[in-house]
């Protein structure tokens, strides 16, 4: 079974953006626990970050044929893209949003996502282990 | 066992689960609930307290009174907007004190609030830093908010 997490703009700075609301690891060592994680329990995690629209709905695509799974983390575009909200709407397997903080807990504009209208289930404000989290879920679902 | 203990609070409608749990939510009753938060707790080697109430001022008590002897407070407040007598501004308003306490929140859902009914849903208001939301998973939004409170209170990120 095979599963892609998506991550949106500036995660690519995790570690070094404001740590104090994202906490001091990095994507890639997100990315590194996520794999193995998935390889105790059979699961392949492909872990993929752009900061652009257009990149994120064509990794959507993609994985309509390729991924049973999707954790989408995608950030800003979470409350402007409705490109994304279209894209996962055509990926059948198991979809799930996945926010670091807690979106209803900062800013207005934060409280509004296109995404989550479009997946099966939403994680926010775990902080980073929520990533971790969301793999032992799709993996109890998916490789039980 | 290690001594962290957790507080799950089922608010109004919740034990009347089996009367509009559909098959989205994959939940035929609290029960059902319980019980899978238990068996996970004890695989976790977590205490859980696991309590439904109809009544929002027993709920609002269990919160202030008893919160601080638990690690983290995991919470699901309401059963079904829709069909439930309570007062939801009301409500709301008494689960302001959740913004005043010192443990972590996590609100959790089993049915994707935020696609199925967005413009009644707000989400509660935890400490600053401190809260998290889980909806959308069935049993699965109890099961991950337990792991990840019983991994933040032991110091670990994945138990």
């Amino acid at each position: 079974m095979k599963l892609l997490i998506i991550n949106g703009p500036n995660l690519n700075l995790l570690g070094t953006r404001e740590p104090d609301i994202y906490g001091s690891d990095t994507l890639r060592d997100i990315a590194d626990r996520c794999i193995s994680v998935g390889k105790t329990r059979g699961l392949q995690v492909d872990c993929v970050q752009s900061n652009h629209e257009g990149q994120l709905v064509e990794w959507i695509q993609k994985a309509i044929d390729s991924a049973d799974a999707l954790i989408i983390n995608a950030a800003a575009y979470t409350h402007t893209s409705i490109a994304i909200h279209d894209a996962l709407k055509c990926f059948d397997g198991l979809k799930i949003e996945l926010h670091i903080s807690n979106p209803h807990m900062r800013e207005p504009f934060r409280h509004v996502s296109y995404v989550s209208s479009a997946v099966d289930g939403v994680i926010m404000g775990l902080g980073v282990s929520g990533y971790e989290h969301a793999v032992e879920l799709v993996a109890d679902r998916l490789c039980a | 066992m290690s001594d962290v203990a957790l507080l799950v609070l089922n608010g109004p409608g919740l034990a009347r689960l089996g009367d509009f749990a559909d098959d989205a939510c994959g939940v035929n009753s609290l029960d059902q609930v319980r019980r899978a938060c238990e068996q996970l707790g004890s695989e976790l080697g977590v205490r859980i307290d696991f309590r439904q109430t109809d009544d929002t001022d027993e709920l609002t008590r269990w919160i202030r009174n008893d919160v601080n002897q638990f690690d983290a407070l995991i919470i699901n407040q309401l059963g079904c907007v829709d069909t439930s007598p309570v007062d939801y501004p009301t409500y709301r308003k008494q689960m302001e004190i959740l913004a005043t306490l010192s443990v972590p929140v996590t609100e959790v859902h089993m049915t994707n609030v935020l696609r199925d009914d967005p413009d009644r849903f707000s989400a509660l208001r935890g400490p600053a830093g401190k809260t998290a939301m889980i909806c959308g998973l069935g049993l699965d939004s109890y099961r991950v908010a337990i792991r990840a409170a019983a991994g933040a209170a032991v110091g670990s990120a994945a138990p």
